[in-house]
């Protein structure tokens, strides 16, 4: 069998496990667009902070590689022919598969307004960005950051540890708003002014013009760098061109099969259900990229045997000693909610009924860990059991019910001594 | 390989965690020193909850989340199966920790890295089963 | 209440450069003897201290020491410390002094004055690791003559599990315990407590107690047994009853007894239907009826004065075993001034016995084992040669367990989870660690009791029992020799 994986990111490392395995023997080529190898995107904020220490951005090692078996090919496909199953390359190379996984994954957004080619606007989502930035920076310089997601938060934190003045605006009404809530956005603005990062919401960018920035309120601010991190948008040209299903992403079956069957897709790129809301969305999230990645993998290797039930939004990140995790999503606008909070540290748990479905944990990473299983299995804990947690967030408070499911599925029983 | 801990028999003494912070970060077990002159740091925790005591230990699961959501491979699974951290490559985002079901995988605040159980690999017999007075702790496949 | 003008028994010592404040002694006290707030200072509470010594060795850093309170009094040979402090003690409550365990006191140890023989040229001592060696032995009535066959317990070592009540002792002993006699091929006893519902599948390998309270005592309990033993009295308290605290009758207790939770278990000091050794008859009867003449029936008795002419009896009531319980067998509460001075060593009472038995020519129709003090397998070598056919031991295999002897058991809070019916407590004692224990001491105890008597030149148990030219005395005198049927070094 050969397979074939267009992308050599975080998709393609669980699909050469999911593929390896089942298949020890196949030949596996990934065919990986950029010049680096194969790295992990979330690493670029530490590198561009510290280039000297985070010099080896790698997911998995060469030598990992090597043990699986794999062939890593620098091109960038342009074009699938489903009938020939073939890829071909930029450079005319014709590569054929049996069986093709598409982990493309996405680019930055850039939106189409004047003065954004100018060569101070750069985005953060590459190495070769990242390099791009490190050229250009100085310190004392100000950086404007334009959106408060994942990754325009850390862009934010690199720039500040290399001593820039950076100013992050967000155009809804509050940062990081597919996170955080509107209260506990507020603690974490706090907290973010006092590590020295400045904040904005509700602007707009309109026009980039000579080293200032302007907004559609009429706000006009100066800067020497800034850099676009408005969100994602994936690689489904491809996918299009070869004539396969897609609609925001590329569709695929719960199998990850698009609608060739010999064509497999994970990653960035494709739509995941949401198992909260149900709905079918753009989850770029690396750990579901990379159990999108080995389910794909499984299956195109074996018959299609493992069923993909969806994931959940969650999100660790830190910034400037600021932790910040969150994971599930509300499945309407007023969902019932409990709150701790405790110096610097803040909880909220948001509840359908008995189950939870979103935890927003400020500075309190340590008890997120089952919160997070709680959301994804779908474990119904009563109410009255999270407001007892809730009076005391700790691991030793959170309820009962969740560790005995544990034990029972972790195949022992903690009662009975061999 | 894991450690398993029966609630059943555990005293809470704690003894557990002593032994376990003695046994890292190049202290070889000597207790005295770690907590007289070093920053003792244990991996798994003990829990106190309304229905006993138990170590927190790491189940070193088939399909670890740690391992697949590290965002720097700095999670690894050496050749026996044990689920490791490698310092050199941790930088501390947390997602192991928002990941571990157990809740085993904790901050270590102080160095922006993550904490888990790596079963004294480098020294045979993890610390804590050693050490159990109530032979609570047990090293099962 | 006025001052207690009573000092600690006992001194905690820490050692600063050693203790890290990482709270084991703090978790692990029942007594709160050791307290740690919240600046770090330690606050040790000496008073409370029983010298059970579970924080010195649970701490990482040996940072603990307990020594006796080394505040003396003027010396004084007849006031000693100990008496004056009963009194203080007395004074201060207006009760009866209470204690555990066995007597302690330095009463003569007719073991320890008793020398074992070896061959030498003439009868070749024998070597166990490569010649057999029978240990095994067997309990009952031996007198085949009248109405066939009797029952009997096969031992395959000398050595069984003395009576301790589920509830003086906590389940993880039981537990333990049974295990133990399962895997060594003897017997545990229930003692008089009834029989936890998680042991029913030990039943068969123990000996259930009835005794004066018939706590748990109904045909089930009966039928699902080895041997039924009838408990007249005790070593440690002879000729008074027992008293089983209420808040030691937890709901698990309760079920066992067959009594109201929390209410105190009181065992009458007699049993209210035996006033005669024809009542006594007519109980051991009744018990084989009930067993239908399957199991062999102990009557358990406390050595006292008038020993001789009571085994006699109970013998020729019908009893398949007698156990002879010495003054320093112990219990989980007594009355100190009783448990000190109120009956006679065990050695005495078994050489006794069994000359009496021999000379009534009722021996066959008896076992005799004895309890009470047996420390170590030299003790029941010089029982054997005595005269018993097996011995029953039970400080031995709590100290195994990991008792420390503090003698606290009738205050529950036993930090060893022995002694006590407290969950937090009991759970200390992992019975799988404690079947081990008691394992590899009988084990170790075997092994060497055949090395023994390899060098005696004798190689079954059976051919050791009563013969007492195996045994010398040294430092006793011609009266005791004469009584203990032995005869004096060098002769």
């Amino acid at each position: 069998m050969r397979y074939v994986i267009i992308g050599g990111c975080i998709a393609a490392m669980g699909a050469v496990e999911g593929i390896r395995s089942i298949d020890k023997k196949g030949s596996i080529t990934i065919l990986d667009g950029e010049q680096r190898g194969v790295y992990s995107r979330p690493l670029i904020s530490y590198y561009l902070a510290q280039p000297d220490r985070f010099k080896n951005l790698a997911y998995r090692s060469a030598e990992y590689l090597d043990h699986h078996g794999v062939d890593v090919m620098k091109g960038w496909a342009v074009q699938i022919d489903r009938s020939r199953r073939e890829v071909v390359l930029h450079d005319g190379q014709i590569i054929s598969y049996d069986r093709l996984l598409i982990a493309t994954g996405a680019a930055p957004f850039i939106p189409d307004i004047s003065g954004i080619k100018a060569p101070w606007v750069k985005t953060f989502y590459t190495i070769a960005d990242v390099e791009a930035l490190d050229s250009i920076l100085t310190k004392g310089h100000n950086a404007l950051i334009i959106g408060s997601g994942l990754i325009g938060m850390k862009a934010a934190e690199s720039l500040r540890q290399r001593g820039l003045n950076v100013s992050v605006i967000e155009k809804e009404r509050h940062i990081l708003p597919r996170i955080l809530s509107p209260e506990s956005a507020n603690m974490v603005n706090c907290l973010l002014n006092e590590a020295g990062i400045k904040t904005q919401c509700g602007e707009e960018l309109t026009a980039v013009n000579e080293n200032q920035a302007n907004f559609a309120s009429g706000l006009c601010l100066p800067v020497d760098i800034l850099v676009l991190a408005m969100g994602t948008k994936p690689h489904i040209e491809l996918a299009m061109d070869a004539g396969l299903k897609v609609n925001q992403g590329i569709m695929v079956d719960e199998y990850l099969q698009t609608s060739d069957e010999n064509i497999y897709a994970a990653g960035d790129v494709i739509e995941t259900r949401n198992i909260i809301t149900g709905t079918s969305e753009i989850m770029a999230l690396l750990p579901l990229a990379h159990r999108e990645g080995y389910l794909a993998g499984v299956n195109m290797a074996g018959s299609k045997s493992c069923a993909y039930e969806g994931g959940i939004f969650m999100n660790s990140l830190n910034i400037l000693g600021i932790s910040i995790c969150s994971a599930g999503s509300l499945p309407r606008a007023e969902t019932e909610f409990l709150v701790w909070q405790e110096d610097h540290k803040y909880l909220q748990i948001f509840l359908d009924g008995d189950f939870l479905c979103k935890y927003i944990a400020v500075n309190l990473p340590e008890v997120t860990g089952p919160l997070t299983n709680t959301i994804a299995d779908k474990i119904r804990i009563e109410k009255r059991l999270w407001q007892h947690f809730m009076t005391s967030p700790t691991l030793s408070a959170f309820p009962d019910v969740y560790w005995q499911k544990l034990r029972k599925e972790a195949n022992y029983d903690y009662n009975k001594c061999s | 390989m894991k450690v398993v801990a029966w609630t059943e028999y555990c005293l809470g003494c704690g003894l557990c965690e002593i032994y376990c912070a003695a046994q890292h970060d190049g202290y070889n077990g000597n207790v005295l020193k770690i907590f007289k002159k070093g920053r003792p740091m244990h991996r798994s925790r003990l829990l106190k909850a309304e229905q006993g005591t138990w170590l927190n230990t790491c189940m070193h699961c088939t399909h670890a989340p740690c391992i697949n959501g590290c965002i720097s491979g700095a999670i690894k699974r050496d050749p026996n199966g044990i689920v490791y951290v490698d310092y050199e490559r941790c930088v501390g985002c947390y997602s192991c920790v928002m990941l571990c079901p157990h809740g085993h995988v904790r901050p270590w605040s102080e160095r922006h890295q993550v904490l888990k159980c790596d079963l004294c690999r480098d020294t045979g017999l993890p610390s804590c089963v050693a050490n159990c007075p109530n032979g609570a702790l047990q090293l099962v496949d | 209440m006025a001052h207690n003008i009573m000092m600690p028994a006992f001194k905690v010592q820490r050692d600063e450069e050693r203790c890290i404040r990482c709270g084991v002694c703090v978790r692990q006290c029942a007594n709160n003897v050791h307290n740690l707030d919240e600046d770090g200072w330690m606050w040790v509470q000496d008073d409370k201290c029983v010298a059970c010594h579970r924080c010195a060795v649970l701490c990482p850093t040996r940072a603990l020491n307990i020594i006796e309170y080394p505040l003396d009094f003027r010396g004084n040979q007849h006031w000693t410390p100990a008496s004056i402090r009963e009194i203080y003690a007395q004074a201060q409550s207006g009760g009866v002094l209470l204690s555990g365990m066995g007597n302690p006191r330095t009463y003569k140890n007719y073991f320890d004055h008793l020398l074992i023989n070896a061959s030498q040229v003439t009868n070749p001592s024998i070597d166990p690791l490569r010649e057999p060696m029978e240990m095994t032995t067997y309990l009952g009535n031996k007198n085949h003559h009248s109405c066939g066959e009797k029952p009997q317990l096969k031992l395959d070592i000398p050595l069984m599990f003395s009576a301790m009540s589920f509830g003086s002792v906590s389940i993880n002993v039981h537990k333990s315990l049974a295990v133990a006699a399962k895997s060594l091929g003897t017997f545990w006893n229930t003692g008089e407590g009834g029989l936890h519902p998680d042991l029913l599948d030990f039943g068969r390998g123990a000996i259930v107690q009835v005794a004066s309270g018939r706590f748990g005592v109904h045909p089930d309990y009966l039928d699902n047994s080895a041997a039924v033993e009838i408990k007249i009295g005790q070593g440690a308290k002879p000729g008074i009853g027992g008293h089983l605290p209420g808040e030691k009758v937890s709901q698990d207790v309760s079920l066992a007894r067959m009594i109201p939770a929390w209410s105190d278990a009181i065992s009458p000091a007699p049993h209210h239907d035996i006033y005669s050794i024809e009542d006594l008859a007519q109980l051991i009867e009744t018990l084989k009826v009930a067993t239908r003449f399957e199991k062999p029936i102990a009557v358990k008795v406390a050595a006292v004065h008038n020993i001789t002419a009571i085994a006699s009896g109970v013998v020729r009531a019908g009893a398949d075993i007698l156990v002879i319980d010495g003054f320093r067998g112990g219990t989980g509460a007594a009355p100190m001034r009783i448990r000190d001075n109120v009956g006679i060593p065990v050695e005495m009472a078994l050489a006794q016995v069994d000359s009496r038995l021999r000379d009534e020519g009722i021996r066959s129709q008896t076992s005799l084992v004895i309890s009470g003090g047996i420390r170590n397998s030299a003790d029941v070598m010089k029982a054997i040669a005595l005269g018993a056919d097996a011995v029953y031991i039970a400080t031995a295999a709590l100290i195994a367990l990991g008792c420390h002897m503090c003698q606290m058991c009738f205050t529950g809070l036993c930090n060893w989870g022995i002694a006590t019916t407290r969950p937090d407590l009991t759970k200390r004692l992992n019975p799988h660690l404690g079947s081990e224990r008691a394992i590899n001491l009988l084990a170790a105890w075997k092994h060497e009791m055949m090395e023994m008597m390899g060098g005696m030149g004798i190689n079954a148990i059976e051919s050791l029992r009563g013969n007492r030219l195996m045994l010398r005395g040294i430092g006793l005198s011609k009266e005791e020799l004469g009584l203990l049927g032995v005869k004096g070094v060098g002769e």
